[in-house]
């Protein structure tokens, strides 16, 4: 910070007020950004970052190719055998650090159409949310209406924020092409994924009316089926379903058919065994148990299901070692994301940190549970300490 | 977006493509680690079987 940017903090200091103290908190922004609030300069910082990071990361393969090479000659190994395995890894260096730049860049150079396009999007989404508000609040002022009545009026309607709440959820949940998410909404899917725990809090602060509004478009009036049921538990959080059971006697009934139908097959599953090579008996399919017991726990009491679940989790680690389930993130994320959903990040951080000592989960796994907030700042550090060690 | 808004994102993506390169780092590793591996085994099985056939 130069010397006029410290006469100027001390002159504010000095004059006082309200005016002073919002310029100085402008002033505190900027600098805690640490790029003095200069895009073009965090961009050619991060590059800069991502490019010298790529650049110690090849060096670091390709050396360490040599001396497997060299360890691997006097077993008939060679170094060709040896370019074949780590050639591709070093190929997805190179193609890590040109996504990387190309994000940066694409941040770095939007310009104000595309900026206006976002602001667009945020003032026609609260627009839409406004009028959902208005109508509903007319519409449950209807006392005659029964809850069904109002959910199949509700789904007929054109109006209301459900248009784009509607295609938000369809998006997330079907295979639509993040083109087609630009094109209607100017936003990615990864955009779309990480707004959704803040849509599902204002549902919750707002009365339930966005949360309501969610169950309907996610259960699609009357044409109910458990496949819709499951998505809908496993796509929302038990404060969320807890409230809208406690409110909405025809979700309850519907909630507790689902229930009676889903104890069914865990308990088809909890019998379910199979013996491992070592004599021990684990769940056939302990992965499958584990997110129908997550989904469960979402809305009964979760000191009930707590034993069932660490005794699936335990299940589920001990059938890793033996029968490689904790594969990747992509396998193992989902387990994750449900537990954590469900209330059991503790037993989610258990399956994480086997997965780092297995070598399939690693610092991407971690950071994303961190950006949805599954995990504290204290729990990834801990975590990402862990797969520190192993390098 | 607004400026702040810019910079934050531009510091995620960094922090996203490091962790990603971290893994590969890792993924690397395992994979060299394997190939020892595999290549120990067989020279063992090599060696046990001249052995036997002695």
């Amino acid at each position: 910070m130069g010397n006029e940017r410290f006469n100027q903090i001390q002159s504010l200091q000095e004059q006082g007020g309200e005016d002073a103290i919002k310029k100085l908190q402008e002033i505190q922004t900027e600098a805690e950004l640490g790029f003095e609030g200069d895009v073009e300069k965090a961009a050619a910082d991060a590059i800069e970052a991502i490019n010298n990071a790529g650049k110690a990361t090849t060096e670091g393969i390709e050396n360490e190719a040599q001396n497997t090479a060299n360890k691997a000659e006097s077993m008939g190994g060679t170094t060709q055998e040896v370019n074949e395995v780590s050639g591709p890894i070093e190929n997805e260096v190179s193609g890590a650090v040109e996504t990387g730049n190309e994000e940066v860049v694409s941040v770095n150079t939007s310009k104000d159409a595309e900026v206006d396009g976002e602001h667009q999007l945020e003032s026609k989404k609260q627009e839409k949310f406004n009028q959902f508000q208005k109508w509903f609040d007319e519409e449950s002022k209807k006392k005659s209406e029964n809850p069904e009545s109002l959910v199949n009026r509700i789904s007929k309607s054109s109006e209301g924020y459900k248009e784009i709440l509607n295609e938000q959820i369809n998006n997330l949940s079907t295979s639509s092409s993040d083109y087609n998410l630009k094109n209607k909404f100017n936003t990615t899917r990864e955009e779309l994924e990480l707004s959704l725990p803040e849509l599902y809090q204002k549902g919750v602060l707002s009365e339930d009316r966005y949360a309501y509004y969610i169950k309907m478009q996610s259960l699609d009036g009357n044409n109910l089926q458990i496949q819709k049921l499951n998505q809908f538990v496993e796509n929302t959080p038990s404060e969320v379903l807890n409230k809208l059971r406690s409110k909405d006697q025809n979700l309850k009934s519907l909630l507790d058919n689902w229930n009676e139908s889903i104890s069914k097959e865990i308990g088809k599953e909890l019998g379910n065994k199979t013996e491992l090579n070592s004599g021990t008996e684990t769940f056939r399919e302990p992965e499958k148990l584990l997110n129908l017991v997550s989904s469960a726990a979402r809305f009964q009491n979760k000191d009930k299901v707590k034993e069932t679940v660490a005794k699936v989790v335990d299940a589920y680690l001990t059938s890793s070692s033996n029968l490689g389930k904790i594969r990747s993130k992509q396998d193992t994320f989902p387990v994750l994301e449900n537990l954590c959903q469900a209330g059991f990040s503790d037993q989610a951080l258990k399956i994480a940190e086997k997965g780092i000592t297995q070598g399939s989960l690693g610092y991407s796994a971690i950071f994303q549970l961190k950006q949805k907030g599954y995990i504290s700042e204290v729990q990834a550090k801990d975590l990402l300490e862990k797969v520190g060690k192993l390098n | 977006m607004t400026k702040e808004e810019q910079v934050k994102k531009i510091k995620e993506i960094m922090q996203k493509t490091l962790a990603k390169l971290n893994d590969l780092k890792l993924k690397h590793k395992n994979a060299m680690k394997a190939y020892l591996e595999e290549k120990r085994q067989n020279k063992i099985n090599s060696i046990k079987k001249d052995l036997l056939s002695k």
